[in-house]
């Protein structure tokens, strides 16, 4: 307990000097300065550590001269340092804790990015297949070429003088082909009497081919890169109304 | 019985007078002072720890999620926040001199003290405000509020995601990004209608999976970063080819920039500010309140040399609102 006193005060607590106020003041307001500027300069990881290290050392300058710890019962000051180390002890076992579950988050945040990949992919393949019937609208008939070497489907009905698209919708070049001296088995290609030979040359990914058929009849067409895997399809073209 | 005695004797022996405000179980004034202001510090530790909470929530997301930190704080604006710093410093300044000016029994300086930190209080308090009210303008609220929630792996605010992702991309790519991306935004939604249209059937709505802007690690898939490389965001930007650009203030976080799954955690970044800027908004109301009280109990003339313990106290009370802003403010306003 304070006793003999020379100043004009009572000598309870310590009496901070206007000087040192100020001093204080002007510290604080130059670390705010500081501590923001630091942001405009990239040193990567080292920024934030810069950042808490002024923070702390502002804290400090409250904490030792507007809170007079400094000049105070040093009871007073353990009980802070001692809450920050409960704090300290706090989130530094909660920060091990997410350390060790960082990689799971890494694979979590993969497979999902993996997943929504493929759905979006999916979801573009189906997209593309619309745009091209909506693009094939005045066909009668719309058959698919797959990935898996096949016209889908594999056999279409329609009118004479009526249209059929083709899509190429695998990542393959095929063929829309119904001309005997291209084909390697004869028995791929059928053509009604009258009908002239066809072949739609090479139709790459994401094109569509169209052909109106005006002459009754059934007709097999192959692809042919894949004539020898079974790419084969069939038109029927039934008399017109 | 005998301490009642002791205290008598001590009466006797020493001033012949027990002031009003000694109460009865204190020797002297000074030994009252001490031990309020020991009761403080331990209410101080509380309060300590509580925000500590905060703290440590911030520290395990902001540690397993660092882009979304880096992306949800452009939504801040680090010069109000720099301002708001230096109000509250200068308030934590009135507020030590007018203790000062209490224990040197100045009663007009310390009401005047009182009045200028009570004024920085309404000053924190109206810059926060506005603050909050440009975040509410974007839709990033609180909580399942804010814009960037999602629910089932679907964004729950399907109209307001775009224009907040415009705007925090635009702030992080510079102001003048900004309306060109926002109008880019409103012209073209990012968002497909959540519900498919009549052709899906009239019976049930069907959900669309919505496209956002792709992340540059679906074209490439990286290896997985070892536990230690906390600097997964740099090279996550090294991959899609963003560099900062000369004189560019920012690291450019832009929602492309982030992981799916990062996108759909953006929200936990509102979910930190506006509990930890919450909490402490609060408490700087609760000190406006006291030093409000304290001016009260001034103007009466209640205070003295002898007699300052409520205004040292309260001013403890102010300068931790404001050491708790002091780490507040570089860990919401300032990431790199």
């Amino acid at each position: 307990m304070n006793h003999a006193t020379t100043h004009d005060d009572s000598g309870i607590g310590h009496v901070s000097p206007i000087g040192m106020l100020i001093g204080v003041f002007a510290l604080l307001i130059v670390f705010t300065v500081l501590t923001v500027a630091v942001t405009y300069v990239d040193l990567g990881e080292a920024n934030i550590w810069i950042a808490l290290g002024i923070a702390v050392v502002k804290g400090s300058l409250v904490a030792l001269f507007f809170m007079h710890l400094l000049y105070d019962s040093p009871f007073n000051g353990l009980i802070l340092v001692t809450a920050l180390m409960f704090l300290a002890t706090f989130i530094g076992l909660a920060l091990m804790d997410t350390e060790a579950y960082q990689p799971r988050i890494e694979a979590s945040n993969q497979a999902l990015a993996i997943q929504v990949a493929q759905a979006q992919h999916a979801e573009q393949a189906v997209q593309a297949v619309t745009t091209a019937k909506e693009k094939a609208k005045s066909a009668a008939a719309f058959v698919k070429m797959t990935d898996l070497l096949q016209f889908d489907p594999k056999v279409v009905t329609i009118k004479a003088g009526q249209t059929v698209a083709w899509y190429n919708q695998s990542v393959l070049k095929h063929t829309v082909t119904a001309d005997p001296s291209k084909a390697a088995n004869l028995a791929d290609v059928q053509l009604p009497d009258g009908a002239e030979p066809f072949d739609s040359d090479l139709i790459s990914p994401k094109a569509t081919y169209q052909r109106t058929f005006s002459v009754p009849g059934k007709y097999r067409y192959f692809c042919i890169p894949h004539e020898a895997t079974g790419m084969v399809g069939q038109v029927v073209v039934e008399q017109g109304p | 019985m005998s301490s009642e005695h002791g205290q008598s004797e001590h009466r006797d022996q020493g001033d012949n007078h027990h002031p009003s405000h000694l109460a009865h179980h204190f020797q002297t004034p000074a030994q009252q002072f001490e031990s309020g202001k020991l009761g403080m510090w331990v209410f101080l530790a509380t309060e300590v720890l509580m925000f500590g909470g905060l703290f440590c929530a911030y520290a395990v997301y902001r540690g397993n999620h660092p882009g979304v930190f880096e992306y949800g704080h452009g939504a801040l604006d680090k010069m109000w926040g720099a301002t708001n710093t230096v109000v509250l410093i200068a308030s934590s300044f009135t507020m030590a001199w007018a203790v000062r000016a209490a224990q040197k029994g100045q009663q007009r300086l310390l009401i005047g003290m009182l009045i200028a930190t009570f004024m920085g209080g309404v000053g924190f308090m109206c810059i926060k405000g506005a603050e909050y009210k440009a975040k509410w303008d974007h839709h990033l609220f609180p909580g399942s509020l804010n814009a960037f929630y999602y629910e089932g792996g679907q964004p729950k605010y399907p109209q307001a995601l775009p224009h907040a992702i415009a705007f925090i991309d635009g702030r992080n790519s510079g102001g003048e990004a900004h309306e060109a991306v926002a109008h880019k935004a409103s012209s073209a939604p990012a968002l497909p209608p959540a519900v498919a249209p009549a052709e899906a059937g009239a019976a049930s709505p069907v959900i669309v999976p919505v496209s956002l802007p792709l992340p540059a690690e679906v074209s490439s898939i990286r290896p997985p970063a070892s536990p230690a490389d906390m600097g997964v965001l740099d090279s996550a930007i090294d991959h899609a080819g963003v560099t900062s650009t000369p004189g560019a203030q920012h690291t450019r976080v832009l929602w492309s920039d982030l992981s799916i799954a990062d996108q759909k955690r953006v929200h936990l970044f509102f979910g930190a500010y506006f509990l930890m800027t919450g909490l402490h908004g609060l408490h700087v109301l609760v000190g406006m309140g006291v030093i409000a009280w304290l001016i009260f109990k001034a103007s009466r003339g209640t205070f003295g040399k002898d007699y300052f313990t409520p205004v040292d106290i309260g001013g403890l009370y102010w300068h931790l609102v404001d050491l708790i802003w002091i780490f507040l403010f570089p860990l919401l306003y300032l990431i790199h």
